[in-house]
């Protein structure tokens, strides 16, 4: 049995998804953070947290979570350096999580501040 | 009424404690739980698929998977999993169990679960990887001729009732072994059938009970390299097997094997499945080859691919992978495939970050068909456009 052949709708989808993803592109949304953002003593730690998390996951599942307190966040980093292959060794989580606290504590100050309700 | 002295005191306390105890409630609940999801909706475009006289051969249009999970942390050594999905079979419920951790290097996981098989299995929510669908090896139902083929080889996730026992050791900083051994229902099928019925092992199976009582069993280990600290690779094999039908006279024999290695912000993945299995054609049925005296058949189905992701940017994903099917072995004479047949597929993928969590997904597939020659016969073109979300 045979079957259609790829034609012109083809090459006009294909075209279409150029153009989406081009025009998408001007974006300047990022998954993760800007390091130029950070300070500078908290940089290596951002980059092996996103070393280390990315391999799984986006950046962006870990820093949307939510999540505040750092008892918390020593769990959660339990659970993922448990994973099969995570790659994140005891070592690891020293450093993720003084990052995971920076970020914390940045953001939940940031969203304390008065005006966080008009951004 | 206004309470003075003794009273007030007493009823100050109380509400101290008692409001103690609830903060302290609220704080434990946040310690314990953390809830996350994803959702992806991908619109498919065959140009081929037509509905004509043959029906469809791909489910194209709009397709949504949704999935909602609750992690608890009962105790420093009991955790639980619960995991919702919806998607193109309508609601399944892919998680539900408890990890009972002795040590790192052995946990206890029972319930409903995914049984360590293969590389791919941690990936497969939609917002873990770049492209709409599966590989062709996990292939869950995106592929085109999906009818044809039943699917890839193990379609994932495989969510199963049973237990699994497995853990995770480090060898100083450099070197992560895992491994996993597990017995859990197994897959399914009603008797006379030639191959796995895959919506019997799904909650739209309705039955969700065993159809032979004997377990399938299985196991997996990886082993995790750390080269540099931008590098690693991962070496894993896996392997599963059990009978499928009610008088446990037919048996499923699945292998696998993986390599994976990321460099820099690149990643590369090559993984490799085969399932065998056994079954007696029906009687009446014709066969597009002679069966044999004894009555009983076997297939093999193989599959691989080959992909390379590449990070161009905090923007930008980019992958193109490699991957295909080859099923040899007899088919009823109604069965479009030959008894040796292929698919090959060559994808261009990318994704695009267009807020924090939240990416958009194109992805363009040229499809290779082939029956009996080891060329191309048949070519078709197809087209995936989505957006994936996390929180």
């Amino acid at each position: 049995m045979s079957r259609a052949r790829p034609h012109r709708s083809g090459v006009r989808a294909a075209a279409l998804i150029v153009v989406a993803f081009v025009a998408a592109c001007a974006t300047t949304a990022r998954d993760g953070l800007d390091v130029a953002q950070l300070p500078v003593d908290v940089r290596p730690d951002y980059a092996l947290f996103a070393r280390r998390c990315s391999k799984c996951h986006q950046l962006a599942r870990p820093l949307n979570s939510g999540i505040r307190d750092d008892a918390m966040w020593a769990g959660y980093v339990e659970r993922m350096r448990r994973q099969p292959g995570s790659g994140i060794t005891r070592a690891d989580t020293v450093p993720i999580l003084r990052f995971l606290h920076y970020y914390s504590s940045t953001t939940l100050a940031a969203a304390r501040a008065p005006d966080a309700g008009s951004r | 009424m206004k309470m003075t002295g003794r009273p007030a005191r007493l009823a100050l306390i109380a509400s101290a404690l008692g409001a103690a105890a609830l903060l302290r409630a609220a704080t434990a609940d946040a310690i314990e739980r953390n809830f996350a999801g994803s959702a992806q909706l991908d619109y498919f475009f065959v140009p081929s698929e037509t509905g004509g006289p043959g029906g469809r051969t791909a489910f194209d249009g709009f397709t949504s998977e949704v999935a909602l999970k609750l992690a608890a942390d009962v105790s420093d050594h009991l955790s639980a999993n619960v995991k919702v999905c919806y998607g193109c079979h309508g609601f399944e419920l892919p998680m539900a169990y408890f990890d009972f951790r002795v040590a790192d290097e052995l946990v206890i996981r029972a319930g409903r679960f995914s049984p360590s098989f293969g590389a791919f299995n941690i990936r497969h929510d939609p917002a873990n990887h770049v492209t709409s669908d599966k590989p062709l090896p996990y292939d869950m139902g995106r592929m085109l001729r999906i009818a044809d083929w039943n699917l890839g080889v193990l379609p994932s996730p495989f969510p199963d009732n049973g237990v699994e026992i497995g853990g995770t050791h480090w060898f100083g900083e450099r070197a992560q072994l895992d491994y996993a051994a597990y017995a859990v229902s197994g897959f399914r099928a009603p008797t006379g059938s030639n191959d796995l019925v895959w919506g019997l092992s799904q909650t739209r199976g309705g039955n969700m009970i065993d159809n032979n009582g004997r377990p399938a069993g299985g196991g997996r280990v990886a082993t995790t390299f750390r080269i540099g600290e931008a590098n690693d690779l991962t070496i894993g094999g896996s392997v599963m097997a059990g009978t499928w039908d009610p008088s446990n006279r037919f048996y499923y024999l699945i292998a696998g094997g993986d390599v994976s290695a990321r460099i820099g912000r690149t990643q590369l993945r090559l993984e490799y499945l085969v399932r065998r299995q056994t079954f007696a054609p029906p009687p009446g049925v014709p066969y597009k080859l002679v069966v044999p005296p004894s009555g009983e058949e076997s297939f093999e189905k193989h599959g691989a691919y080959l992909e390379i992701e590449r990070t161009m940017s905090e923007t930008v994903t980019l992958l193109v992978r490699a991957d295909g099917l080859y099923r040899a072995g007899n088919l009823p004479v109604t069965s479009p495939l030959a008894p040796r047949a292929a698919v090959f597929r060559y994808t261009a993928a990318g994704t695009l970050a267009l807020a924090p969590g939240f990416r958009l997904k194109a992805s363009a597939e040229l499809w290779a068909f082939t029956n009996d020659v080891p060329v191309h016969q048949d070519l078709e073109a197809a087209f995936h456009l989505a957006v994936v979300g996390t929180f």
